[in-house]
């Protein structure tokens, strides 16, 4: 009897053992795939837009400046009223993959047309990753997305999609890391550089002629990224990508500002250098798209124009009544104030570049000035796995007119001298008003969109009729 | 304004390259020169009597207009005794400033202009200060007059290691870190 239980006990415990055993061998596999999840949403940078700053991870409410109004994100945490959490893996990747999510169709602004070449294995993993393993945030966002008629009709983007969405999927290339196709996967899918970086028709889908050759954000300039040596990125050393993405910075050529400091952040700086070099290696090999009439890189402005000591070395007058008197417009006063104490007095910056000198230097080497003007406007904020990288904002300092004259002062001395800024410029940016699209063309849109819409519902009438056609066979 | 001034001083300063050129060769000699002192200094001249006593061949000509109307501020003779300086060092073709000791033995009157257009240059100020930022209104002592803020020389030696209060030098929070060089230096 004794012999009987002690067997009986025996068994249990090896059956119990290999149970657990089971247990953790899932426990690990389930990990193993969260955090594969993990790394593909922060190459994804689903944080970006999906967190607004100061509150909890993937709540959701960050606001998307798009010609057509704000487009407030969604809560995508594991929140079952508020997020995620009660959808279906297939509901989730509609979502990421069409754009068309439980609740209605996702505006573009959602990189769903380049997540639609995501791989089913990385979309399952993504799925697990934000169902299981994101903390929920039990709220919704604050605002909510208002769009002016017709684009509040989120049913147009049916026949957007139809038009614009490409499905095919693009070898992950994960069996080949560092090399050019897992790259191209990185760059035309999970990344969705072209987001940003490719220029848009206006029904603002991206031109399929074009791929990344510089696109518009909310105002900033996201530049041509092709293979170009003086357009592009062609001049670049694979290395100097690298750095870029993991600092958001090269020295000699340009700085991560706006939602680039934003991808750094959230999204480069974590990830494998093998994939960072993978992405180099592609976008060297994306077809060169030059900007025509453009002779120069834009970090290529290097000789500055000197300005002698003493005149940008002067006394303030510390009366009262000149301390009272904010409103000069003189940029080199306004330079020396402002600028000097981190970019120096000649613009050379600091000896290390951590406050990058202003020649040589995308930012003030480009036709557009756009990027110098939201800079000094919105300040830089960016982080990076050696610090912070800070500049501050100055749109509560100084006026349009001032930051007119400074911005046009720095173009003058260290940049570009033949771009401008007005006044007029820097009100548009201040207030990131992006319209002069809507004002433009929403008239074009709106007529594109019926004709769209008249089409789409053509070709449906069409097929029904060849169906039934079909059937009275 | 400096046009002006130079203008204004044309006759002068002719008067004292006569003086320059005429003096060596009939070997007046230097009591002779001083027996007629000029009064004024043109601004060149100011310019390069700085540079031969800071030992810097190029200094801002704006930064020099400065420190001598702020010299001239503070002493109403400062002209005269700078333009006897500069005479004095060109008569007796003192090559550089490794000779000054001597030439200063010689002309103890003469040290403390030196000093004054020097420590305009290094400090950038000159007159008295009582050590505020900003001049005290009605202060008995503080006739500081500004010069240059970054162009100051006494920033130059070691602006490698140190920083010009209020411009940087290194990244945000630099100043925690001792400078790398720290264990050459």
């Amino acid at each position: 009897m004794a012999s009987f239980l002690k067997r009986l006990a025996m068994g249990c415990a090896v059956i119990s053992a290999c149970a657990l055993s089971l247990g953790t061998a899932r426990a690990a596999h389930d990990q193993k795939l969260i955090d594969r999840g993990a790394y593909l949403a922060r190459s994804g940078d689903c944080m970006a837009c999906h967190t607004n700053p100061g509150h909890p991870s993937y709540g959701g409410g960050y606001k998307i400046t798009s010609p057509f109004g704000d487009i407030i994100v969604p809560n995508i945490s594991s929140s079952k009223k508020y997020g995620i959490g009660n959808w279906t893996e297939k509901q989730f990747d509609r979502a990421l993959r069409q754009g068309i999510s439980p609740r209605g169709y996702l505006y573009p602004a959602m990189p769903y047309t380049q997540y639609a070449h995501l791989s089913d294995a990385d979309t399952h993993a993504l799925y697990v990753y934000f169902s299981q393993a994101v903390e929920p945030v039990e709220y919704p966002p604050v605002d909510k997305t208002h769009l002016p008629f017709p684009f509040n009709i989120r049913q147009i983007m049916f026949g957007w999609n139809l038009l614009f969405t490409d499905k095919t999927v693009i070898p992950t290339g994960e069996d080949k890391p560092g090399s050019v196709e897992r790259g191209r996967y990185l760059v035309r899918a999970l990344a969705h550089c072209s987001a940003c970086h490719t220029p848009r028709n206006i029904f603002m889908a991206e031109k399929t002629s074009k791929p990344l050759a510089g696109g518009r954000v909310g105002g900033w300039i996201a530049p041509n990224i092709t293979s170009d040596p003086i357009s592009g990125i062609g001049s670049w050393t694979e290395e100097e990508i690298i750095t870029y993405l993991r600092q958001g910075a090269v020295e000699g050529k340009a700085q991560a500002a706006g939602s680039m400091a934003e991808a750094v952040q959230h999204s480069f700086r974590f990830m494998q250098k093998s994939d960072l070099r993978a992405i180099a290696r592609y976008l060297k090999t994306v077809p060169p798209v030059r900007d025509p009439g453009q002779e120069k890189p834009d970090y290529a402005f290097q000789n500055p124009r000197r300005v002698d000591i003493g005149i940008l070395d002067r006394a303030e007058n510390r009366s009262p009544g000149s301390m009272e008197n904010g409103k000069i417009v003189i940029g080199e006063r306004l330079y020396v104030g402002a600028c000097a104490s981190c970019h120096q007095l000649q613009g050379q910056g600091t000896e290390d570049q951590f406050y990058p000198s202003l020649t040589s230097n995308t930012a003030t080497g480009s036709r557009y000035p756009n990027n110098l003007v939201l800079a000094i406007l919105k300040g830089v904020h960016r982080r990076t796995n050696t610090g912070m990288v800070f500049m501050p904002a100055f749109e509560d300092q100084l006026d349009d007119a001032q930051i007119a004259a400074v911005a046009d002062y720095v173009l003058n001395h260290f940049g570009n001298p033949s771009a401008r800024v007005t006044p007029a410029d820097v009100k548009r940016l201040r207030h990131a008003d992006v319209g002069f699209w809507t004002v433009r063309l929403i008239s074009n849109i709106i007529f594109g969109t019926v004709i769209i819409v008249g089409l789409v519902i053509l070709v449906l009438v069409i097929s029904l009729f060849r169906r039934r056609r079909r059937r009275q066979r | 304004m400096r046009a002006n001034r130079v203008a204004a001083s044309g006759l002068t300063r002719r008067f004292l390259l006569k003086c320059a050129a005429v003096i060596p060769a009939v070997s007046l000699g230097r009591r002779a020169f001083a027996a007629q002192p000029s009064t004024d200094i043109s601004s060149q001249d100011f310019l390069q009597l700085s540079q031969f006593l800071v030992g810097r061949a190029h200094l801002d000509e704006i930064v020099a207009g400065r420190a001598l109307s702020g010299l001239t501020l503070n002493d109403p003779n400062f002209p005269g005794k700078a333009s006897a300086l500069w005479a004095a060092l060109r008569a007796e073709n003192v090559a550089d400033m490794t000779h000054f000791d001597e030439f200063s033995a010689r002309h103890p009157e003469m040290r403390a202009t030196s000093i004054t257009i020097i420590s305009a240059w290094y400090l950038g100020y000159c007159g008295k200060y009582d050590g505020h930022a900003v001049p005290a209104v009605g202060h008995p002592v503080d006739n500081a007059q500004y010069v240059a803020y970054a162009a100051a020389l006494m920033y130059a030696p070691t602006i490698d290691a140190t920083v010009i209060p209020s411009y940087s030098r290194g990244r945000t929070n630099y100043w925690f870190y001792p400078p790398k060089t720290i264990a050459r230096d």
